[in-house]
């Protein structure tokens, strides 16, 4: 079997002579030239007519079906387009170019050329694709119509895992396996130089660790116009393709095994120990009319490790700078999988905006690797998805609890068993109440203590906790409560404020005056014992307004007339009274009862009362009517005015008076 | 303080030291207010009698008005009072009133008057009688024969002074009205007379024996 190993440096030498030089760290690159039109520069017809792809991609990839760009250079030689030239340690990166339409000769002796190429790298994974249109034959022989993309991705790998009979250092051997899909269709060849050829070509450069072996191409394609397309590979093999009239795609599967001519094959060589590097480049170009698509379709899938002796390995774990491995380990434990919802929820569960839920699985410990995420959503929110890799991410918006079931799989086939995470949504605050115990009556005003009190309805997540509530004790108009309640969701709302007038001081008695005539006569304070009017009203003024009362509040006298309510000042009218020992009573309770705004009654319920001795004429106030109480108002007639004296109520003390009292000679009370 | 003197006359001066002392000793005073009696007839009107005031206590009183009200049996009906007494009416002259000073007539008659001198009144000297109101009345034609008594009412009587104090009234003598009752046969008073001196004087020559 050693016999069947052929030296690197003989490969090296035979197949592109481009070795030597030591691979970096790993890196990516995305190439895309568009160039056409007609040369007019002074290069011309030397250095324009000869065009090719700038090193070193020419030599990655051979001149003949590099990306196309004219030696001297595009503006140098006229034409249109560019290079498009991007490179990155992280992926993915691409690039992409177009130019055109532009002329292929004399207007209106040529046609127009417009073409474009976009290329796309990313660690073990590549892809390239170009296009070209040709509207009609060139008119200029020199006349340029190329788009080539080209990707590369390029990386140290490490053998972290080996067989336990594998020592170190010791000499073994590496196999690469690509899967390819794509295709390359040429259409009519009108251009003198240019025959419309497509091509694509997948190469790599293999570094032991010692430097470079040189470039391999891996497969090759190519289809031209007017003739088949054919495939040409490294190892042979050419299933999956299917050449065609100016054509040729399919997919299929590549290795960099070289076959020998005696049956056997030669892998390319590496030492246990020593890290070892490879590029991989992929390249799609059109000269012409045509397409070559290959956009994202070379893959790195496998690589196979083969002892000194060539012996296949198994059981071992190859690990690029770049992070991708590969593992021939058995795997039988699935990956496990974390959710993560972003915001959390708060303490209650719940949370108040949208949530972002990423998932991220790993897998074992020198397993397969992940190889998708898979999840559905159930409840509130519905939907799902398959996602390759080991991380997903999706947001969830609808309120209510949506059920999240999310499990992984790995490369092996292992498939995590389903996990839940329950997300639950609110964003609506919740309906907020404000009460005041007792209601106020239809004033608005209390009599007692308040307690203002929030109370909240919450649907969804339900209520959490609202304002406590506050008891108002002070009397006064205008206290307010203000309270919020908030639902386990976090979500607040406040409640109408509450306004609170209370008042529990009753109404008291600040005047008690009878009417007589068109005067008044105030109790309050009075040293008379006996009234000597004739008493046809009572007004009482109260330290508040009175806000309900009726005729009937005033007992012990039928009163025929009231006034006053909604004031201070209430009036009570009756018929004239004379003679009259009675006690007036103002009504505290019942129907009846006089009360503030509040409902407060007068004297705190049980209402007040005023004896009333009424004695028309009795000026002396002694309980009888005689020559006294004539001598006294007649003498009054002379004096300043005296209300006592001022018999028949008029303001005025006159003869009119005497005689009144006069006329009551003889009357007295009990 | 004016005062008008009625009986019996006086120097000036002695009238203010008379009023002065009746003013410090009204309680001393004895009132009197009495009615004249008088004699009607059943069915007659414009009857009339007067009430006095008199004065039996040893001071003068100064009177600055009065009232008095009358009682009598159905039979009468008062109809009215006067100044026009038979004494010198009390406010004579300075009648506030006068001279019709009824307040009320009918079954019951009050009456009433003041000094019309602000602070003033009438000084009625220690044993004087003056007329309080001359009283007209009706006698119902069915009335009876015989007595009718004239009551003056306490509550409605009553005397003042000109500062308003109260004067108290030690008596109130009520009056009659005689009716003619049908003859019946009584001996005289000079029978009577006659007819007991003797034994008056058989009892005063029994004491002289012993």
């Amino acid at each position: 079997m050693q016999r069947l190993i052929v030296k690197a440096s003989f490969l090296c030498f035979v197949i592109t002579g481009y070795c030597g030089h030591p691979l970096a760290a790993q890196q990516l690159e995305a190439v895309a030239a568009a160039v056409g039109g007609t040369p007019s520069g002074p290069g011309i017809p030397g250095v324009c007519s000869t065009y090719g792809s700038p090193l070193p991609i020419g030599l990655f990839f051979g001149s003949v079906l590099a990306p196309s760009v004219p030696q001297g250079g595009i503006a140098f030689c006229g034409y249109s387009g560019d290079v498009n030239d991007q490179t990155a340690t992280a992926g993915p990166v691409s690039a992409t170019q177009s130019v055109g339409p532009v002329l292929l000769g004399n207007p209106g002796f040529a046609g127009e050329y417009t073409g474009s190429a976009s290329a796309t790298a990313d660690y073990w994974q590549l892809g390239a694709s170009s296009h070209g249109e040709v509207t009609a034959p060139a008119g200029n022989p020199l006349a340029l119509a190329a788009s080539s993309g080209a990707a590369f991705f390029q990386d140290t790998f490490t053998v972290t895992t080996l067989p336990p009979f594998i020592t170190i250092p010791s000499n073994g051997f590496v196999r690469y396996t690509f899967d390819v899909h794509g295709s390359l269709t040429a259409r009519t060849a009108q251009i003198p130089f240019d025959p419309s050829d497509t091509g694509a070509n997948l190469s790599f450069e293999h570094d032991p660790g010692t430097g470079s072996l040189g470039v391999f191409p891996v497969v090759r394609f190519q289809a031209g116009a007017g003739a088949p397309g054919f495939i040409i590979s490294l190892d042979g093999n050419t299933a999956g393709f299917t050449p065609g009239p100016s054509s040729i795609s399919g997919a299929g599967t590549f290795t960099s095994a070289v076959p020998l001519g005696f049956g056997g094959v030669a892998d390319f060589p590496i030492k246990f120990g020593t890290p070892f590097s490879m590029k991989a480049g992929l390249l799609a170009s059109v000269g012409g009319d045509g397409d070559a698509s290959f956009i994202g379709t070379a893959t790195l899938t496998r690589i196979d490790l083969f002892d000194a002796n060539h012996n296949p390995l198994t059981n071992y774990v190859v690990t690029g700078a770049s992070g991708k491995s590969f593992s021939t380990l058995s795997d039988v434990t699935p990956p496990t999988t974390i959710a993560v919802p972003s915001p959390g929820p708060n303490g209650n569960g719940w949370n108040n905006s949208n949530v972002t839920v990423t998932l991220t699985a790993t897998d074992n410990a020198g397993g397969s690797g992940v190889k998708q995420i898979q999840y559905s959503l159930s409840g509130a929110q519905t939907g799902g998805n398959t996602v390759s890799g080991n991380s997903a991410a999706f947001g969830i918006s609808a309120e209510g609890v949506t059920i999240v079931s999310y499990s992984a799989r790995d490369n092996a086939g292992n498939s995590e068993a389903p996990k839940t995470l329950i997300v639950q949504i609110e964003k609506t605050p919740p309906t907020v109440t404000a009460t005041a115990t007792p209601a106020p009556n239809a004033n608005g005003w209390n009599n007692t203590n308040v307690t203002a009190s929030v109370t909240g309805t919450d649907p969804l997540s339900g209520i959490a906790f609202c304002t406590a509530p506050t008891t108002f004790t002070s009397e006064g108009a205008g206290q307010s409560f203000s309270g919020s309640c908030t639902d386990r969701a976090g979500n607040d709302s406040n409640a109408p404020t509450v306004t609170v007038n209370i008042d529990k001081t009753p109404p008291a008695i600040s005047d008690f005056r009878v009417r007589f005539g068109s005067q008044s006569y105030s109790l309050i304070g009075s040293p008379r014992s006996r009234l000597p009017w004739q008493v046809s009203g009572i007004q009482v003024v109260f330290t508040e307004p009175i806000m309900a009362g009726s005729v009937a509040s005033l007992g012990g006298i039928s009163a025929t007339g009231f006034s006053g309510l909604g004031t201070k000042t209430l009036t009570w009218t009756f018929n004239p009274i004379a003679l009259a020992d009675v006690v007036v009573a103002l009504a505290g309770t019942g129907p009846n009862a006089l009360t503030d705004i509040a409902g407060n009654a007068v004297g705190g319920g049980s209402g007040f009362s005023q004896r009333l001795r009424v004695l028309l004429g009795d000026a002396n106030d002694d309980g009888v009517v005689n020559a006294s109480d004539l001598v006294v108002v007649n003498s009054a007639t002379a004096k300043p005015y005296n209300i006592s004296d001022d018999i028949n109520g008029d303001g005025l003390i006159n003869l009119t008076d005497v005689n009144l009292a006069r006329t009551r000679i003889g009357t007295s009370l009990p | 303080m004016q005062a008008k003197m009625i009986l019996p006359r006086r120097s000036r001066l002695l009238a203010v030291l008379a009023m002065a002392l009746s003013a410090a000793s009204f309680a001393r005073a004895d009132l009197v207010i009495s009615l004249t009696p008088v004699a009607a007839a059943p069915g007659t009107v414009n009857n009339a009698f007067d009430v006095d005031l008199t004065n039996t206590g040893l001071t003068d009183v100064t009177i600055g008005a009065f009232s008095f009200g009358l009682l009598a049996d159905p039979a009468v009906t008062f109809t009215g009072a006067t100044t026009f007494t038979g004494d010198p009416y009390i406010f004579a002259g300075d009648s506030l009133f006068g001279p019709d000073i009824a307040t009320s007539a009918g079954a019951t008659l009050i009456a009433s008057d003041l000094f019309d001198l602000i602070g003033s009144g009438a000084v009625v000297a220690a044993g004087a009688s003056v007329g309080l109101g001359h009283v007209l009345f009706d006698v119902a034609s069915t009335a009876a024969g015989g007595v009718i008594t004239v009551s003056l009412s306490p509550a409605d009587t009553s005397l003042a002074d000109p500062t308003a104090a109260a004067i108290s009234i030690d008596r109130l003598a009520d009056g009659q009205i005689s009716l003619p009752v049908s003859s019946v046969p009584e001996p005289s008073p000079t029978w009577l007379l006659a007819l007991t001196l003797p034994f008056f004087a058989a009892v005063r020559r029994r004491h002289q024996r012993r």
